[in-house]
């Protein structure tokens, strides 16, 4: 059973857009206790954010709703209205299209929901394959073993002892004393890199193919995106650009966190050309070959997507991503910036692109100051294991997933020491 | 074709503190002043500018100064002396800000006993602070004489008032917990300094404002209207005809007070090394004490005499800085992960991207340059009672990405390169959790429990260290 993603998007009713920040912000401030919507209930669900999209006069208002889950979109919303009606209503209720109160039944509901679904023109997965309850349970292994080497330790009792001898005495623990129990599944997360090995093979030869095939049209393509590159307005840079007061008090609250942003793509059919093109190829790479944890030097992203919004005038990214805001979009300058200048050279104000994939996210300051001049507001953001980030999971997955089988006394010394 | 030649700062605009530590003068004294007479200020100011030092005098140009002063101010301390809006308001978010805003407090972990509510200066309970000025000397009775020159008989006369002092003697290279302390510095490029093995060459935009930083980039800085500068004292903005360049050739500067409770250190490092018996292990009580710095008392670096100190590489300057983690010590067997110097620095040791070589490119990115100096205190009548620990000063182009970055992404980071749920061993511990340490170890980790903290913040403040031409307008401005 493979992840997926749903995203809602709705118009804000005019005049409610106070009323539901407010409502809102009180489901987000303690997000796991609140009884609107009961997040932690749902048993599939990896993360979900709630989105307020109101800082582009340009633009109306929007509620955008992203969920992150295992198993498909219909039984994950009825799951999302049965555990959370009375929240979906409140928040609804002040969107446009909601039905009436009479009409108001849970298929109404879901039916209303399922219409305002907007796909994932991109869909990236730091785990792919690993379900909610196949990563809680591999958290409580590592924690369990933890314990039991603390114990150990304390007794002496491990002292002196081989690597191997030591993975005995904790696979004894976890078959006869131990609550938890490893529970390996067939798709672990350690077989993606085989698919992901196998995938880049078959996507180097097909991009020769069309790459030969294609090379005159390629190259103009990328002569007149050069061309647009140098005569566009250049951004002068600011040091400080204002930000929105209301997000930037949001960043950094947690060991994981939330961060939408929406770019205006450049009214010119060249950049929207090449932002389409680009937005595929992404989603490509993140659906077949990008399936080992992270890419470039970013390995602190769970779950990341990209929506287009008013018939792709508008760009959204929707992350949930591990750390501060500024470690997170420094990871992608010093090292994964190309992954982002392919799409998002072609959205305004974004710092200058060279030659398509150069620069851009790669200058820190005009990188920086347009993700904050663009990031949303999120006031509600849940996680079904917040306290862990994807390498503490890739860690905890590989010592769940690989302990008890490993035989060489190196390879179980490589795991002990993930510990 | 050869790179282009790196051009040599301009000495005489910088202040000195940024390029040189003063390691020559032992006694030094900072004094926070708030400004209650414009006019007065900017009379006194005038007639210091001239005596607040530059970083011409280098070593090897001239004997050494016996004196050193520099002055810097924070966001208020430069609306009160008529910065137009418009520039004040072109600084970062963070020196805007200040130290104290609950945003920083929360990214900076000053939290608990640490927040600013409790602080001796700087917090939301003290008065407001424009500027520090900080004297250096050779000696005491030179450091007094250097303290009327600048500041006067009369305060009040300078139109400011004393907000906090603080007297620092330096009579080692160590720092309170008993540690070499200043080891590792960035060299500045451009700055004609000797590079030490073991030390990065970094851009001088990390540390001076106007200047291409290690991204390739050149930062905007604060600007005037030309109209204002009728005597051309600061140089024109590249980027603007009409203005000049207020913050080309400053910095930023972080002023932290942290007591260290010693004894606190070293009774946790001896309970948790005592034998089956009860009785005390010191050998590996240092070890452990090694353990959560990264390096031994002497200075030695564990990485590279992972058993026990090494004086010799600890004293010598060309030995103990000259490693990295990568290659010898990447699972952190002899030089912890979590370990405090790994923290603030870790180097060619990143766990992503797993390349040294970009690793350390990325480290060189937050770098800061430290001018910290300890402090010793009776904090009691009976002054039995003795508190000491460190003057925290540390100087960089960036809060935000520099001091901000270690602090918050390395220091306070639970998930410090991969790690699972600790701090900082020295700074970080929060009370309430089971504050723990990971020591990497074949064929299984040790970890160590209950860690309290050691170390405790009692003041800050953010300031802007001006140039010395920018200084000089400063004092001139007319509002």
């Amino acid at each position: 059973m493979g992840q997926n993603t749903f995203t809602i998007v709705t118009r804000i009713n005019p005049g409610d857009l106070d009323a539901l920040d407010r409502l809102l912000s009180e489901i987000g401030q303690e997000v796991e206790k609140n009884e609107r919507i009961r997040f932690v209930d749902i048993a599939s669900l990896h993360m979900a954010g709630i989105v307020i999209a109101a800082q582009d006069a340009r633009f109306a208002p929007i509620l955008i709703f992203e969920s992150n889950f295992d198993g498909n979109a219909d039984e994950y919303l009825h799951e999302l209205v049965s555990r959370g009606r009375a929240g979906i209503d409140a928040i609804y209720s002040k969107c446009e299209g909601y039905p009436a109160e009479a009409a108001r039944t849970d298929a109404a509901v879901v039916a209303y929901l399922r219409e305002h679904g907007q796909p994932a023109a991109a869909f990236f997965v730091g785990l792919p394959g690993q379900t909610v309850a196949s990563i809680r349970n591999a958290i409580a292994v590592r924690e369990e073993i933890n314990r039991f080497l603390d114990a150990e330790s304390e007794k002496n009792s491990i002292q002196g002892m081989s690597a191997v001898a030591i993975r005995d005495r904790i696979v004894a623990h976890l078959e006869h004393d131990s609550p938890v129990k490893p529970e390996i599944p067939p798709n672990t997360f350690s077989s993606y890199r085989r698919i992901a090995q196998r995938n880049t093979i078959v996507a180097a030869v097909a991009a020769l193919v069309v790459g030969v095939i294609l090379f005159p049209l390629i190259a103009i393509w990328i002569l007149a995106v050069r061309w647009r590159e140098v005569h566009e307005q250049k951004i002068v840079p600011q040091p400080d650009p204002p930000v929105d007061a209301h997000t930037y008090a949001m960043e950094d609250l947690f060991i994981q966190n939330h961060l939408a942003t929406i770019g205006v793509v450049k009214d010119n059919p060249v950049r929207r050309f090449s932002i389409r093109t680009a937005v595929a190829l992404t989603g490509i790479l993140f659906q077949r070959i990008l399936l080992r944890g992270g890419f470039g030097g970013v390995f602190t992203l769970h779950f990341a997507h990209v929506v287009w919004l008013d018939e792709g005038r508008r760009i959204l990214l929707l992350t949930g991503y591990d750390g501060s805001a500024l470690e997170y979009l420094g990871n992608f300058t010093d090292t994964a910036g190309y992954y982002l200048n392919g799409a998002y050279g072609n959205v305004n104000n974004y710092p200058a692109c060279k030659w398509i994939i150069g620069r851009g996210a790669a200058s820190a300051n005009g990188f920086a100051n347009w993700a904050r001049q663009h990031m949303q507001h999120t006031p509600v953001f849940y996680s079904a294991y917040p306290d862990e980030t994807v390498l503490n999971l890739m860690k905890d997955l590989d010592i769940r997933d690989h302990l008890s089988a490993a035989t060489s006394e190196s390879e179980v010394a490589r795991l002990l020491q993930l510990l | 074709m050869s790179a282009a030649p790196v051009p040599t700062l301009d000495f005489h605009d910088i202040q000195g503190v940024v390029l040189n530590g003063y390691g020559h003068l032992n006694y030094s004294r900072f004094v926070l002043l708030k400004i209650i007479d414009v006019q007065s200020a900017k009379r006194w100011l005038t007639h210091i500018a001239n005596e607040i030092s530059s970083a011409k005098r280098r070593r090897g140009e001239d004997e050494l100064p016996g004196a050193q002063n520099n002055i810097a101010f924070t966001r208020s301390g430069l609306e009160k002396l008529g910065l137009p809006r418009d520039t004040v308001a072109a600084f970062p978010r963070e020196f805007q800000m200040g130290i104290a805003a609950p945003e920083r407090s929360r990214r900076l972990g000053d939290l608990g006993v640490c927040a600013p509510k409790s602080w001796q200066f700087g917090g939301p309970n003290t008065s407001e602070i424009d500027l520090l000025v900080m004297l250096y000397a050779r000696d005491e009775a030179i450091l007094d004489r250097s303290a009327v020159n600048t500041l006067g008989a009369s305060l009040a006369a300078n139109g400011v008032e004393e907000i906090f002092r603080q007297d620092s003697i330096r009579h080692s290279a160590n720092e309170p917990f008993g540690f070499r302390d200043g080891i590792s510095q960035p060299a500045i490029e451009g700055a004609a300094q000797k590079v030490l093995p073991g030390q990065s060459v970094i851009k001088a935009g990390e540390f001076l404002l106007g200047h291409v930083d290690e991204y390739g980039d050149l930062v905007p800085v604060p600007a005037v209207s030309r109209e204002l500068d009728p005597d051309r004292v600061l140089l024109p903005d590249p980027a603007q005809a009409t203005r000049a360049s207020f913050g080309h050739n400053g910095s930023f500067l972080v002023f932290r007070k942290l007591a260290q409770d010693v004894k606190g250190f070293q009774g946790f490092v001896e309970r948790a090394t005592r034998n089956a018996d009860g009785s005390n292990n010191p050998d590996r009580a240092k070890l452990l004490s090694a353990k959560m710095i990264g390096r031994w008392p002497s200075g030695a670096p564990l990485t590279l005499a992972p058993k026990k100190d090494n004086p010799e590489i600890g004293s010598n300057k060309y030995r103990n800085n000259d490693f990295g983690f990568a290659a010898t010590d990447h699972d952190g067997f002899a030089c912890p992960v979590g370990s405090h110097i790994r923290r603030a620095n870790p180097r060619d040791a990143l766990a992503f991207p797993p390349d040294p070589k970009l690793s350390l490119n990325i480290a060189n990115r937050h770098r800061i340059i430290r001018r910290g100096r300890p402090y010793r205190e009776a904090s009691s009548a009976s002054g039995d009672d003795v508190e000491q620990g460190l003057l925290f000063l540390a100087i960089n182009a960036s809060l935000v990405r520099q001091f901000e970055f270690i602090q918050q992404s390395w220091l306070n980071n639970p998930k410090f390169n991969g790690l699972y749920d600790e701090r900082d061993p020295l700074s970080s511990a929060i009370a309430g959790d089971d504050a723990m340490m990971t020591i990497q170890a074949k064929p299984v980790r040790e970890r160590l429990h209950g860690l309290p903290r050691f170390v405790t913040v009692r003041g800050g403040a953010y300031f802007f260290l001006p140039s010395i031409r920018a200084l000089k307008f400063l004092a001139q401005i007319r509002s």
